[in-house]
């Protein structure tokens, strides 16, 4: 029954992203729908949604980032890696080694993730020697003209980078 | 005039008489019939069987009042994974039967129910391990060890927090 990738397709577009990695787990077969079906690719925030008709129409945001990542991972400091602008603002710790081991090793998945669907080219940041101290003008943008991202498009591996090399410091909630 | 009943035979050569707007629920069927005009014969279901066909008819004489379906929601997908109450009951069936609904339904191209069937096995997949999915599914893990582990490895940040 499963073998027929339209309908495990259809079933497996019902899970949430979470599920969806989980499932990747499940055998060959499985792995493979998941990688290969683009609806599911879009779903996971891996492949860039096709443009929408409508201008304007608000995107999607990535859940996990809401949910999990950005409080996990992002706004922490590291225990095996320096994060100067985290630390001068004094962010937690990372909630334990193996969670940060999790998140670091370099193949792990939430790396290639876009941060918005369809996706973005440009983001505002707080400036971090500003916002936190200062009242006035909060944000700074960024465009994202950097070729490094196939499409153009802000993955969470960017935003880590710059969130590494202390050119922005997260702010308490993504998507502000 | 067309007829208000139709005529339908399993795979297994069972002729069954349905509501003409019943039977239009599916689109394989609405479709035939715009090409064959009006027809007596009984018109063969060569994929189905007359106990999933039976199933998949009182699906339909249930919703026949639901407005049709547009067909096409390709990314404003997975809302929720809710299920009505009286579908949910209709989806209790063994797991062969289940999968031969869904089959039936994207067969015979009635898109609700196999909307529902899908939502149901998904509900099947939620909140399990994948060794739990294969022992629910009966799917055999076909990865060698390391393959899997280095699956495990660039998700584990998602898991078992």
């Amino acid at each position: 029954f499963f073998l027929i990738p339209e309908l495990l397709e259809m079933i497996l577009l019902h899970l949430n992203m979470r599920e969806l990695l989980l499932s990747s787990r499940v055998c060959r077969h499985w792995y493979n729908v998941i990688q290969q079906s683009s609806r599911i690719q879009r779903a996971l925030f891996f492949r860039p949604s096709l443009p929408r008709a409508a201008i304007g129409e608000p995107g999607l945001k990535n859940p996990l980032v809401r949910d999990q990542i950005w409080d996990e991972f992002f706004v922490r400091v590291l225990d095996s890696r320096r994060r100067p602008g985290n630390e001068r603002h004094h962010l937690p710790k990372m909630r334990s080694r193996k969670r940060e081991e999790a998140y670091l090793r370099p193949e792990a998945s939430w790396r290639r993730m876009l941060l918005h669907q369809p996706p973005t080219s440009f983001i505002r940041f707080l400036d971090p020697d500003w916002c936190w101290s200062v009242p006035g003008i909060p944000y700074s943008h960024a465009y994202w003209s950097q070729p490094a991202a196939e499409h153009g498009a802000i993955t969470l591996g960017d935003l880590e980078r710059l969130i590494d090399a202390g050119a922005i410091v997260p702010s308490a909630r993504p998507f502000v | 005039m067309s007829a208000t009943t139709l005529r339908f035979q399993s795979s297994d050569g069972v002729v069954i008489t349905i509501d003409r707007d019943v039977a239009q629920r599916s689109v394989l069927i609405k479709n035939l019939l715009e090409d064959l005009g009006d027809t007596t014969e009984a018109i063969p279901i060569p994929n189905v069987n007359e106990a999933v066909l039976r199933k998949v008819i009182e699906w339909c004489e249930h919703h026949k009042g639901d407005p049709p379906s547009t067909g096409d929601d390709d990314d404003s997908r997975r809302k929720t994974t809710d299920i009505d109450e009286w579908d949910q009951k209709f989806m209790q069936v063994d797991q062969e039967m289940l999968f031969e609904i869904i089959l039936a339904a994207n067969y015979l191209d009635i898109k609700g129910l196999l909307d529902v069937g899908c939502k149901t096995v998904a509900n099947m997949i939620k909140g399990k391990s994948p060794e739990e999915i294969r022992k629910t599914f009966n799917i055999q893990n076909d990865f060698t060890p390391e393959e899997e582990d280095q699956i495990r490895r660039e998700n584990e940040w998602a898991e078992d927090r």
